[in-house]
């Protein structure tokens, strides 16, 4: 029954890599999937590829990251951005927009925005850490609320200064908005390496995260300091969530849902939950991104898709999952 | 008498006091000249669909749509504007016209929220804007207590939709013959001007972050400059303003692409040659991107009124290959030698 | 908490108080949750494990709580004597309090040498105390530390420790420590021992 389950997960996983390939915002036909040619061939190799394989990467990502925060913090509602890398990373993104705007000093900084969104991220990352030093698990949750209501709120101010100056101008909440429409192969290349180390690490520490999760007492006992465990972890699941956020943008509900549905299909153990968030992360990310690029006629947010897309699914497993608590 | 009593009639005499001040205030119609012509009232409905009515020629005008302000400049109603939004008195600026205006005129801040008070304390006879530009606001000009009239040529189609703004703008102010001679004036230029061709042309209003841009779809304004020029709008299976992707602009693959400057020339340049598969585009592959500088270039496209004419020779020249690749304000001045007629 | 000298040896060693008499913070000094302001504290040799008194209900399988921390170590012999071999694919969280307790007591007597225990009593019905207290009493070859208010579970500990607002009272054999004067002092009311049956019963 649980062998099924998996089976039924790498199905959708490969149908999604393949309906991906084919519908995006301009049709390939699959025949040129597998022979190339003019305008197709492009398109392909240089967009559509490295594009699906980003979606797909940035997927399993955050799925990953969602179970982990999960589990550590205790909290079923812990999404990858807990540390306030969301909206940190958006302020450092629209604060290179800013400079430039209106022609400040840095505006060179623009051209570098991804690498100001990384490091705002990281910023916003430490700076949750130090609210929440002292108070063990709530504090970290308490200190991501408020490093993420902070930079939230500098973001809308900037981007209205930034509005009136230029009414021209399409609103600039690109990064509020999250969309993976274009990622070319050399930003790929971040994406893999950084996804593989999480999730080789995620399993690895799959049983020492279950522990932190269980009692503090208890990974004391056994040589883990739990704050410290946690710490580590929130700078690793931010670096990754940083970078994503500096390539695309907000991209969110995947690292809240993914892990639910694993938990009520497959068990709530970190060692099902790594490898099977990663998984089921990416057909879901890949599916909503297909509608999210363009397919509908123009570009809408991804996060407005997962959403409703993940939503009928939750339900679905909560309402059978109440009655049956078996694995 | 006990002091309650004495309190109670003292609210009572402050509110009336307050109630009549505020009536009083309200109905006074200021500034109206007095005329003997049976011209007015005048009762129109704008585009938002509302019948307005004016009792008498206004003399206090506030424009808040650059595209309106040309218009009414034209008109021969320079005079009577008291107030005016920034990019208007900007352009006004750019073809050293701001002498059509008065000498104290108000010019509001740039924002995307109108300045309420700032517009009442003018105490104009009528407020003009573009629907678009108003949108949710208009509520609350109205509760303001301000006589208000919508233009909604942003979405003009063609030209005939325009003119036809111009004319009720006309009618409204008993400017009618300007605007016949103004309607007049434009339709030369634009059969000077006008050519029919076959030219692909992208238009790339703004481009983001991961290289989605902004287009005009097939139902705007600038869709029909583009018409005009000779071009053929590679996005006109669109509507509005969509986001679409590199993948799209590799697939029409455009002779010609025009761009909307991102704030400074370098870092616009920057964002295209950095576009994925934009090598392959035959526009970029044999010189043919054109950057549009901000400001006059781009009011001359963007603004849907009399002076987009003159959008019109400036976008063929592009097309024809006669234009630099970086369209300035400068050049346009010179070459184009853009003038706004007043009647 | 004030001049704690103490040693632990094999065997069951038991933390006798009243609630908040300082035993919960003795155990955490022992893991190295809380530092010591002076002294120090020496585990002589072997792995260290606890059975917490609160903890989160996790939603995983009672195999994957046992196995979680990865130890290593041989769960079979401890899950027969708690019955807990049928529990294995149950879903922890959705476990009664005295099951999930007994989840944890086992696995904390499988994974350590040294073993902590918070009131593992606890949230344990009849049936359940008294099974853990003759388990209890049949490991010999492990340093058992448990905290507790509940006299009659002390009195089956090789060694007693009185605790008192952070103080010790008294340290040694259950028998010696376990009297009227010292019970009395120690819970501030009058605290009888009689003799029932060859069974000694405390009551107040």
């Amino acid at each position: 029954m649980k062998s099924t389950r998996i089976a039924l997960f790498s199905l959708i996983f490969f149908f999604s890599i393949f309906a991906s390939l084919i519908y995006g915002e301009v049709y390939i036909p699959p025949s040129a999937l597998l022979h190339p040619h003019g305008v197709y061939s492009i398109i392909l190799e240089r967009i559509r590829i490295p594009t699906v394989l980003a979606a797909a990467t940035i997927g399993a990502s955050l799925g990953v990251c969602g179970a982990v925060m999960q589990m550590l913090l205790r909290n079923p509602l812990m999404d990858p951005y807990v540390s306030g890398t969301a909206s940190g990373g958006a302020f450092g993104a629209v604060l290179s927009y800013f400079l430039l705007a209106f022609n400040l000093p840095f505006a060179f900084l623009v051209y570098v925005s991804p690498l100001i969104a990384f490091a705002f991220a990281l910023l916003s990352t430490f700076i949750t850490i130090a609210i929440g030093k002292r108070t063990g698990v709530y504090g970290l949750v308490v200190g991501g609320v408020v490093v993420a209501f902070i930079f939230s709120s500098a973001v809308t101010i900037l981007t209205t200064l930034i509005s009136n100056r230029y009414p021209f101008v399409p609103s600039v909440t690109f990064w509020l908005q999250g969309q993976i429409v274009v990622v070319g192969w050399r930003r790929d290349l971040g994406l893999f390496a950084l996804t593989a180390i999480l999730v080789l690490l995620g399993l690895r520490h799959a049983r020492r995260i279950d522990l932190v999760a269980i009692s503090d007492e208890m990974s004391y006992a056994r040589g883990i300091n739990p704050n410290t465990y946690r710490y580590v972890w929130v700078i690793l699941v931010s670096l990754v969530s940083g970078y994503i956020v500096s390539l695309v943008g907000i991209v969110g509900f995947v690292g809240i849902i993914v892990p639910h549905i694993v938990r009520r299909t497959l068990g709530g153990s970190t060692t099902k939950l790594v490898p099977y968030s990663a998984l089921l992360g990416s057909p879901i990310l890949l599916l909503a991104n297909i509608l999210s690029s363009g397919i509908l006629g123009t570009v809408i947010p991804v996060t407005a898709i997962t959403s409703l897309a993940a939503a009928p699914i939750i339900v679905y497993v909560m309402v059978r999952g109440i009655a049956d608590k078996r694995y | 008498m006990n002091k309650t009593l004495l309190l109670a009639i003292f609210v009572v005499v402050v509110v009336a006091l307050g109630v009549t001040a505020a009536a009083v205030y309200r109905y006074k119609s200021t500034g109206s000249k007095p005329t003997n012509s049976s011209y007015y009232p005048v009762t129109l409905k704008d585009a938002s669909g509302r019948n307005i009515t004016l009792y008498a020629q206004p003399t206090r005008i506030v424009s808040l749509a650059p595209s309106d302000t040309q218009i009414l400049v034209s008109l021969g109603l320079g005079k009577e504007l008291v107030g005016v939004d920034y990019y208007s008195y900007l352009l006004l600026k750019y073809l050293n016209d701001t002498s059509e205006l008065p000498q104290n005129v108000t010019v509001f801040s740039p924002s995307l929220s109108p300045n309420i008070s700032g517009i009442v304390a003018l105490r104009p006879n009528i407020v003009i804007d573009e629907l678009g530009l108003i949108g949710d606001y208009s509520a609350q000009l109205s509760e303001a207590g301000l006589t208000t009239f919508y233009t909604n040529d942003d979405y003009a189609g063609n030209y005939t939709a325009i003119e036809g703004s111009i004319a009720l703008l006309g009618k409204l102010f008993d400017r009618n013959t300007q605007a016949m001679e103004l309607i007049n004036w434009m339709n030369s230029r634009i059969q000077t001007y006008e050519s029919r061709g076959y030219t692909s042309v992208a238009y790339l209003l703004w481009i983001n972050p991961d290289h989605t841009f902004y287009t005009a779809g097939s139902n705007t304004f600038i869709n029909t400059i583009l018409n005009l020029s000779g071009g053929v709008n590679v996005f006109s299976n669109s509507t509005g303003y969509p986001v679409l992707s590199p993948e799209s602009l590799v697939l029409e693959d455009p002779q010609v692409i025009i761009a909307q400057e991102l704030t400074n020339l370098s870092y616009t340049l920057y964002m295209i040659n950095t576009t994925l598969g934009i090598s392959n585009v035959s526009a970029y592959a044999n010189h043919r991107v054109y950057v549009m500088s901000e400001n006059l270039p781009t009011f001359l496209l963007d603004e849907p009124g009399p002076l987009s004419v003159y959008a019109i020779q400036m976008i063929n020249l592009a097309i024809k290959g006669d234009a630099p690749s970086y369209i300035s304000s400068a050049w346009v001045e010179s070459e184009l030698n853009v003038t706004l007629p007043v009647f | 908490m004030e001049d704690v000298g103490l040693e632990f040896t094999r065997g069951l060693n038991v933390i006798l108080g009243p609630n908040g008499s300082g035993k919960t913070t003795l155990l955490r000094c022992i893991i190295g949750m809380l530092k010591p302001q002076a002294g120090n504290i020496r585990i002589e040799e072997g792995e260290t494990s606890y059975a917490p008194a609160e903890y989160f209900g996790a939603e995983m399988s009672v195999l994957d709580v046992l196995l979680s921390g990865g130890s290593g170590r041989d769960y079979a012999s401890y899950l027969e004597p708690f019955g807990l071999q049928a529990f294995l694919d149950r879903n922890f969280s959705s476990l009664s309090t005295g099951e999930k307790r007994m989840v944890l007591i086992a696995k904390a007597l499988a994974e350590g040498d040294v073993v902590l225990m918070d009131e593992p009593t606890s949230g344990l019905d009849l049936k359940n105390q008294v099974k853990l207290r003759v388990i209890l009493a049949g490991i010999k070859h492990k340093v058992i530390v448990a905290s507790t208010h509940d006299i009659t579970f002390a009195q089956g500990a090789d060694r007693v420790t009185l605790l008192k607002s952070g103080r010790i009272l008294a340290h040694g054999e259950a028998e010696r420590v376990l009297t009227e004067e010292l019970l009395t002092q120690l819970y501030e009311v009058r605290v009888r021992r009689v003799s029932v049956d060859g069974h000694t019963l405390f009551l107040t």
